[in-house]
């Protein structure tokens, strides 16, 4: 295990949090970004080992050549040994590579799920919705909890991810095109708790409808709550909304925007609505400062 | 298994020609088509920048202009003539004549208070704002402002005042055409028009739509899916297959959805361009009028108060799947209301078929288009018999004539 790892685990378990002056869930969001940062770190080593082991690969490649043009003698044995070593160096390299991006992958994981755990506590009076956003009067097969919710635990969080075709009932003999001819990857993350592109704002968005759900065809609110990694409300913000259904070039019917901010780092979006079924990507551009940022949500009516 | 495919494909598919399966509908089948069931209507959306919408008054009034010919320059043109009950509100041409010749389609007014939008490019957000739009027309009705709010005088004045309570100001406009009038007196005009307007829309907000053999069929298979012969004797195996296309492969319903077989919505399917020396620029035109017209939700003649009118504040003004983009029209009854398209460029439900079938792009002339046009659609791939099908269940659409609705006829 990473040393590194260790101590943001054992920071955790210590009765007097790390830090001391905050609340656990505060406390949980910074452990979060922290471990979100340290994710991104092993990814980007990963990156470089990648690297190291393609310019390996060149090198390599530029002996094997050399060694068809040496006669035979002790030049070429020599470059032979050479060349064995250099091949040898490569596949572990690769697996270096593979090992760091998966613990890379799964650090960042476990980071979001502190982050949203975090989050869901600090945010609570104001959330409604903890699954995806869900088509009104559908009976989509993706669990969705209109309740407020307490508390979740990690291990639970991906129960908002739902494979590729989970809105077609299986007993349905009409073959209708849920999709309307989109290509979705086989598995959405439809979460409606998401982190922002550089990883500076963890948002949520929900449905402001009696029962939390997105009417079709019809123009209705959004709720936006920002929030920082350290789980300040992100208030202030510029945000400009963006809507389309990929694979369609297609956007939104109308053009929503933010009216006002509730409470700080709780914006009223509205204006917003959809005309078609289908997968839609909502993209929220935030700017605050020098902070400069996007958060996108998938949606699948 | 590889050798077995085909055979199950082979067998699937005589299940279906042979008429057992294809009455079967499971309960997720049946949930999905009552969404397109006139069962599942929803109630007319409220109208608050139309303070008598609802109002049985303003509605009979609105009945007696919608059908008078004395509202137009030459004493014969009425809504209703281009808009005609027994062909379901529309005329059968391709583009209308009265005064002159129009530049579209005439579309049916059945299900018309639905939409937010109103035209073939939503240039207007109000059934009463857009009955200025033909009463204005030099090609339609051909009056100007002053002379409707003359003949209001002259033939309605008493029931004007009975819906609005007052007569608008109506005894401050000139008798005669002619001279300039005073700003007042423009505002008496505007809100005579307006008044106009709004009875007309509570007219045409009464129209109903009867069950038709598809919406019976729904029905059925609410209160008993397992009946196969009642189910036969409302929709044939045809139409059935035809129905499971649309819904399906052929993917109309992802735009005409609802128990109107519309989503209001702008699309651009590429039907042939009418006037390639002047491209009709659709949506892309409609959201520049908006921006410019004088009697939206948000205008002073509205009764809504600005934070009401949500079409109109979010309005999209940008994009470019607004040019050339028309407003998927109602299939209700629409086996009964050819010619096709915008501007009736198709005569036939096989052409539109055909052309959905394999469609060709939209036109695009970079000196007139602001950018090359969006296309909204894909090629099909269906069989003569599998159009002949979708057709088929199209004519299941049609309600029976309400002829003896009175508001189907010229009033007495
Ligand atoms: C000369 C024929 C003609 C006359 C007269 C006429 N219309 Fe129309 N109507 C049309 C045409 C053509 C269109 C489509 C025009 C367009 O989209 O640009 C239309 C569109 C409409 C629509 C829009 C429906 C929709 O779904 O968007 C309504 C509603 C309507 N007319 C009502 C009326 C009323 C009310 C009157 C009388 C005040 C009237 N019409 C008079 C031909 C006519
Ligand atoms: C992408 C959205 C979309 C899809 C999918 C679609 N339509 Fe349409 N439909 C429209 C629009 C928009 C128009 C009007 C186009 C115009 O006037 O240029 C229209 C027009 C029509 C009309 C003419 C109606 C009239 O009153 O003029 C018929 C009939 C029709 N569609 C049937 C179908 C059928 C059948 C299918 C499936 C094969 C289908 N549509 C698929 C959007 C769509």
């Amino acid at each position: 295990m990473q040393p590194r790892f260790i101590v943001l685990t054992a920071a955790l378990l210590l009765p007097t949090p790390l830090f001391a002056d905050e609340s656990p869930s505060r406390s949980l969001m910074a452990l979060g970004g922290e471990m979100l940062r340290s994710a991104e770190g092993l990814q980007a080593e990963s990156v470089t080992a990648i690297r190291h082991g393609n310019s390996l690969r060149k090198t390599l490649n530029q002996l094997r050549v050399k060694l068809r043009s040496l006669p035979e003698g002790e030049e070429r044995a020599a470059l032979g040994e050479t060349i064995d070593l250099f091949a040898g160096e490569i596949p572990r390299w690769q697996q270096q590579a593979a090992s760091l991006r998966e613990r890379g992958l799964s650090e960042r994981q476990r980071a979001l799920a502190l982050l949203e755990v975090g989050y869901r506590e600090i945010w609570q009076p104001h959330i409604r919705l903890s699954g995806p956003l869900q088509l009104d009067g559908s009976d989509s097969l993706t669990s969705g909890h209109n309740a407020r919710i307490r508390s979740v635990h990690p291990s639970k969080l991906n129960m908002n991810v739902v494979p590729g075709d989970g809105a077609t009932p299986a007993d349905m003999s009409l073959a209708v095109p849920a999709a309307s001819g989109q290509n979705i990857p086989g598995e959405l993350d439809l979460r409606s708790f998401q982190i922002s592109r550089e990883l500076a704002v963890f948002a949520h968005v929900e449905p402001e409808t009696g029962n939390s759900r997105v009417p079709l065809n019809e123009i209705h609110s959004w709720k936006l709550m920002l929030s920082r990694l350290d789980g300040e409300p992100l208030g202030d913000a510029e945000i400009e909304i963006e809507g389309h259904m990929p694979g369609h070039v297609h956007g939104l019917p109308t053009q929503p925007r933010v009216t006002g901010e509730v409470e700080p780092g709780v914006y009223r979006v509205q204006g917003v609505k959809f005309q078609m079924t289908g997968w839609w990507v909502m993209t929220f551009k935030v700017s605050a400062g020098p902070l400069d940022d996007a958060v996108t949500f998938n949606i699948r009516l | 298994m590889k050798r077995l495919l085909p055979l199950l494909v082979a067998w699937c598919s005589l299940a279906f020609a042979g008429g057992e399966e294809i009455y079967r509908f499971t309960p997720s089948d049946i949930h999905f088509l009552e969404r397109f069931s006139l069962q599942a209507l929803p109630p007319l959306p409220p109208a608050p920048d139309n303070g008598v919408a609802d109002d049985p008054r303003a509605a009979a009034l609105g009945h007696r202009l919608f059908f008078d010919t004395r509202l137009s320059a030459n004493g014969q043109v009425a809504c209703a003539s281009c808009h005609q009950p027994q062909k379901y509100f529309t005329d059968g041409l391709p583009r209308s004549r009265a005064l002159g010749i129009t530049r579209r389609n005439a579309p049916t007014i059945l299900g018309a208070g639905h939409s937010p939008w109103l035209f073939w490019d939503g240039r207007k957000d109000s059934l009463w704002s857009q009955a200025l739009g033909p009463l204005q027309d030099p090609g339609e009705h051909g009056l100007a402002p002053l002379e409707v709010a003359q003949l209001i005088r002259r033939y309605y004045r008493g029931e004007f005042e009975q819906v609005f309570g007052d007569s608008a100001g109506l005894d401050r406009l000139p008798k005669r055409s002619g001279g300039r009038l005073s700003r007042r007196q423009r505002a008496v005009l505007n809100r005579v028009l307006s008044r106009v307007g709004k009875s007309i829309m509570a007219y045409e907000r009464r129209l109903q739509l009867r069950p038709a053999r598809f919406d019976r069929f729904v029905a059925q298979l609410q209160r008993d899916s397992g009946d196969r012969g009642a189910l036969a004797t409302l929709m044939t195996e045809g139409e059935v297959a035809g129905m499971r296309l649309f819904m399906g492969r052929a993917n109309c319903a992802s735009c005409h959805n609802g128990p109107l077989f519309t989503n209001y919505e702008f699309h651009n399917i590429g039907a042939p361009e009418p006037d390639p020396a002047q491209v009709d620029l659709g949506r892309y035109g409609g959201v520049a009028a908006l921006e410019k017209d004088g009697f939206t939700c948000l205008s002073p003649w509205s009764d809504a108060g600005a934070e009401d009118c949500l079409e109109m504040r979010f309005l999209k003004k940008q994009g470019p799947e607004l040019v050339g983009a028309f407003k998927t029209p109602t299939l209700r009854n629409v086996a009964h209301t050819a010619p096709y398209m915008q501007s009736g460029q198709l005569a036939t439900l096989e052409q539109v078929l055909a052309h959905y079938n394999n469609p060709t792009p939209p036109y695009y002339d970079r000196e007139q288009h602001p950018s090359r046009p969006h296309f909204d659609i894909l090629p099909l791939g269906l069989s003569e018999e599998q159009m002949g099908q979708v057709i088929a269940f199209l004519e299941t659409l049609t309600s029976p004539l309400s002829e003896d609705d009175p508001l189907w006829r010229a009033p007495e």
